[in-house]
């Protein structure tokens, strides 16, 4: 792999991986959930060493890069670290269970694109399926965003991966798909 | 539809923070385009949205400022004010990538290229006078297309409105933010008679 495309890949990861902490700290938020909460904060982590290894790495390399590109690659992944940080402030709002304003329940209501989390129990319909069975985007243009699975957080998760009892499953799409879904569980659970 | 300008309307918390998160997020979009276009018009739209990012945050602060009525309303009121927090300073991040373009400063064009690499792309694309776009609705644009795509934000008479809704009738001249997969926005900028001022991958 050349220079150029480690750094591209290594970017691009820090970039979608602080998306996703912004994006599960709003839901943190939204949900009252301890467990999203803690999510944010693991990938927070993950940028910080992501952020040293690529720094290290430009620094190492930086004749070759030139200056301008390693200067500008180094803005990029500040940026992008400080938004995860913000994330964090989000998420430790939640873990030390400050109140939330219901204003902001609301706001989630509203909105076209919405978040469901599932949790993976004995009675749920995601139990033992593969992410690829479910074929949620293909069905109901739902997207699973992040799957907590094994304690570890998946971000855009293999579709190979088999959900198992105590799997967090974080899901994002239109109103009326996640609103089937939330039914056909609710409806395992009655009859479990 | 809602307005990202012009605090003159009143609108409620829950309006201010929705726009607010949607405004971050579209300014973040156009603020990585702009890098690896290496386009200084796009990172001219996303300084250009500074204000109403203020806007917006003062809009929400104001509004939950006036019904804290007791100290339990004060204490939940701070999960508000720390996600507009949060939020425009994301915002202000996505202004601080846009300079390094306008401050010139170049990136190696291999670096831009992977980063380009992903299915759903983000689109400016413009509405020329006499295309199939100009006075359709957003809804008919979705219908006579056949093909899926979300207008994110319009820019029309220096004014940004962020997420528009299905009834919005567009107009020529007005600067589209679209995104959606590459086959469906090639389609809608043969619609809207220009072509695409720039393209950008985004994750998902």
């Amino acid at each position: 792999m050349s220079i150029h495309q480690e750094i591209s890949e290594k970017l691009r990861e820090i970039k979608d991986k602080s998306e996703i902490a912004l994006y599960l700290a709003y839901s943190s938020i939204l949900y009252e959930s301890k467990s999203i909460a803690k999510g944010v904060l693991k990938f927070e982590e993950e940028i910080n060493k992501l952020r040293a290894e690529l720094q290290r790495f430009i620094i190492e390399e930086g004749e070759k890069l030139g200056t301008e590109t390693a200067m500008a690659v180094m803005l990029l992944v500040e940026s992008m670290e400080r938004i995860s940080d913000y994330a964090k402030d989000l998420a430790l709002t939640v873990l030390r269970e400050e109140e939330t304003h219901p204003v902001l329940e609301l706001a989630e209501e509203e909105a076209n694109e919405q978040v469901l989390v599932v949790e993976v129990d004995e009675d749920s319909i995601f139990l033992g399926k593969r992410i690829s069975d479910l074929a949620l985007d293909d069905r109901i243009g739902v997207r699973v965003i992040a799957v907590r699975h094994k304690d570890l957080w998946l971000y855009d998760p293999d579709e190979n991966v088999q959900l198992e009892k105590g799997d967090l499953l974080l899901l994002s799409g239109y109103k009326e798909g996640i609103e089937m879904l939330e039914e056909s569980e609710e409806e395992a659970e009655n009859v479990g | 539809m809602r307005r990202s300008e012009g605090a003159a309307q009143p609108k409620s918390v829950k309006d201010s923070l929705k726009d607010l998160i949607n405004l971050s997020s579209l300014m973040w979009d156009l603020a990585y385009a702009s890098i690896i276009h290496d386009n200084e018009e796009l990172a001219k739209q996303v300084l250009d949205l500074e204000q109403s990012v203020n806007d917006l945050k003062k809009s929400v602060i104001i509004h939950m400022s006036l019904a804290v009525r007791s100290l339990n309303d004060a204490e939940k009121a701070v999960s508000v004010f720390k996600i507009a927090d949060a939020t425009s300073m994301v915002a202000y991040e996505a202004i601080e990538i846009a300079k390094i373009v306008l401050k010139k400063i170049k990136i190696h064009p291999k670096i831009k290229e992977g980063l380009m690499k992903t299915d759903e792309s983000v689109s400016i694309i413009q509405v020329m006078k006499g295309s199939r776009l100009e006075g359709s609705t957003i809804e008919n644009a979705l219908i006579t297309s056949g093909v899926g795509f979300d207008i994110i934000g319009v820019k029309r008479d220096g004014r940004w409105l962020i997420n528009p809704n299905d009834d919005f009738e567009l107009k020529a001249d007005d600067m589209l933010v679209v995104r959606g997969t590459m086959d469906a926005l090639t389609c809608l900028k043969s619609y809207a008679g220009g072509g695409a001022v720039v393209n950008t991958s985004r994750n998902k």
